[in-house]
């Protein structure tokens, strides 16, 4: 099976929004995505359907090959756009949480990481500023050799210095038959480390297409072709 | 795996209530150790007072905090930002309410025995316990006695059962207030409406019962109550179905909309 992700007639519909129209997508594995849009475009939804937090209104949605379940959640690493790391437990509890849950996750590589931006073990989170927060969270996502990452706005709100630190550690923590799938609208900064991007706008695919294959053909960056697109 | 769900679980609910149980404990022996010593001083009486009421509200706040704090936690570990955690991780949505509900009772029935524990200690070498020891040794010293202390038995046994299924169902409706509350834009204001709607439908309901029994029993109404415990057992088992049929609806409605209508913050 080559598709790590594969939707097909996927809607999600609210009370009186339709957050998803029938989209059909499909994402190889071994690639770094990046699910791009403007807010309120459906991106967060889908991320949520995939990870089980949302049930398809229509449609489904495959991870894998199997649908999302308990086994579909032994293989996907997901970091939320809202902090959700538990506030009470310290740095190490909620390392011994992520190791006990998941059989993935590379203890020596969430210690590396740690050590090497000095955020102390024995600190509870809640002692911890947002923004080392943001890191310890991501830190525990990109410790576990899972089979696809979700980044839900990874680097949004954060300053430029922990942005380039975001994202080296997301290149350099995964896998390379993984795929990460990044969420964000802040383009410029993840274009570099993008294979392949997906447009979504009012909850439909606009484009789904390599890097390689948009700067060639239209001779532009994704970063200038997304401003076209989504001109207001 | 599932066996460090519930580790995890009895972790964070005894991280909040472990204070209160040694308080419990510790105004209980306190209280036992000032009645030992003979000191006729007015300020020693009022010491005295003050650990005897501060034992009082331990008691009260272990039953209130304990019920309080199995609630909060239901709702922050799966509806809050925790949510996002706690469902991703490898389990169902049922294994996280089954799991939630087990630990809830069982941390409850716990603070029960930890209540009862302090009374035993606060009641040591008493002239009170001396008599209730004695009362159950006479209990069990005839055939006749024994037969009658097995019934009285299988009677609190069943009033225990009673208490630990009216447990569940409180929790449960707790849950399902919970989980419906969170489809509004308030999830406390809708969890508290929710709430009100499910309380007062279970009002109507027992109700109801309870008048269906009366009208189908008003005949032998003089017997009935002439037969004493086996009276009362059968009088029981009505509102043990019931409740029975109400957590099981609060159990599906909880888990329909955690797993269907899932709407965290």
């Amino acid at each position: 099976m080559d598709n790590i992700m594969e939707c097909t007639g996927l809607s999600k519909v609210y009370k009186n929004a339709v957050a998803l129209s029938g989209i059909n997508l499909q994402i190889k594995k071994g690639r770094i995505v990046g699910l791009l849009g403007p807010n309120g475009s459906g991106k967060t939804t889908l991320i949520k359907l995939a990870n089980g937090l949302l049930t398809p209104t229509m449609g489904n949605i495959l991870i894998d090959g199997m649908p999302v379940g308990t086994e579909t959640k032994k293989i996907v690493s997901y970091l939320p756009d809202h902090n959700f790391l538990t506030q009470w437990m310290s740095v190490d509890q909620m390392i011994n949480y992520f190791s006990d849950f998941y059989a993935d996750f590379n203890f020596d590589r969430a210690d590396a990481m740690l050590k090497n931006l000095g955020i102390d073990r024995t600190k509870k989170i809640k002692t911890l500023s947002k923004g080392t927060q943001e890191k310890v969270a991501l830190i525990l996502v990109m410790s576990r050799e899972a089979q696809l990452y979700l980044l839900d706005e990874p680097i949004a709100g954060v300053d430029p210095a922990t942005r380039d630190y975001i994202l080296r550690t997301i290149i350099s923590n995964y896998n390379e038959d993984a795929t990460i799938i990044i969420s964000t609208h802040l383009i410029s900064d993840v274009e570099q480390i993008l294979s392949d991007v997906v447009f979504i706008n009012n909850g439909n695919i606009v484009l789904c297409d390599s890097v390689d294959d948009i700067r060639q053909r239209e001779g532009k960056s994704v970063d200038e072709l997304f401003r076209e697109v989504f001109r207001c | 795996m599932l066996k460090k769900l519930y580790k995890y679980e009895f972790y964070a609910l005894f991280r909040n209530l472990l204070p209160i149980y040694a308080a419990v404990v510790g105004f209980a022996l306190l209280s036992r150790l000032t009645s030992l010593v003979d000191i006729k001083k007015d300020i020693f009486n009022v010491l005295i007072g003050f650990i005897g009421t501060f034992y009082v509200i331990s008691i009260i706040a272990a039953f209130i905090v304990s019920f309080v704090v199995v609630v909060m936690r239901f709702y922050k570990n799966l509806l809050s930002h925790e949510g996002y955690l706690t469902f991703t991780l490898p389990f169902t949505p049922t294994q996280h309410i089954v799991c939630k509900l087990l630990c809830g009772v069982a941390v409850i029935i716990i603070s029960f025995v930890i209540v009862l524990l302090s009374l035993g200690i606060l009641g040591a070498g008493t002239e009170l316990m001396s008599e209730i020891i004695k009362i159950i040794k006479t209990a069990f010293s005839s055939a006749e006695q024994l037969y009658a202390s097995a019934r009285l038995a299988s009677f609190f046994a069943q009033l225990g059962i009673m208490i630990i299924v009216a447990l569940f169902q409180s929790l449960l409706m707790f849950y399902a207030a919970i989980a419906i509350g969170q489809q509004f834009r308030s999830k406390i204001g809708g969890a508290v409406v929710a709430f009100i709607c499910l309380y007062a439908a279970s009002q109507v309901i027992s109700t109801l019962e309870l008048t269906v029994f009366a009208l189908f029993n008003i005949e032998n109404i003089d017997n009935y109550f002439d037969s004493g415990l086996d009276a009362v057992q059968s009088f029981l088992i009505m509102p043990f179905i019931v409740s029975l049929i109400f957590s099981t609806a609060y159990f599906i409605i909880t888990r329909h909309f955690l797993t269907k209508k899932l709407n965290l913050e």
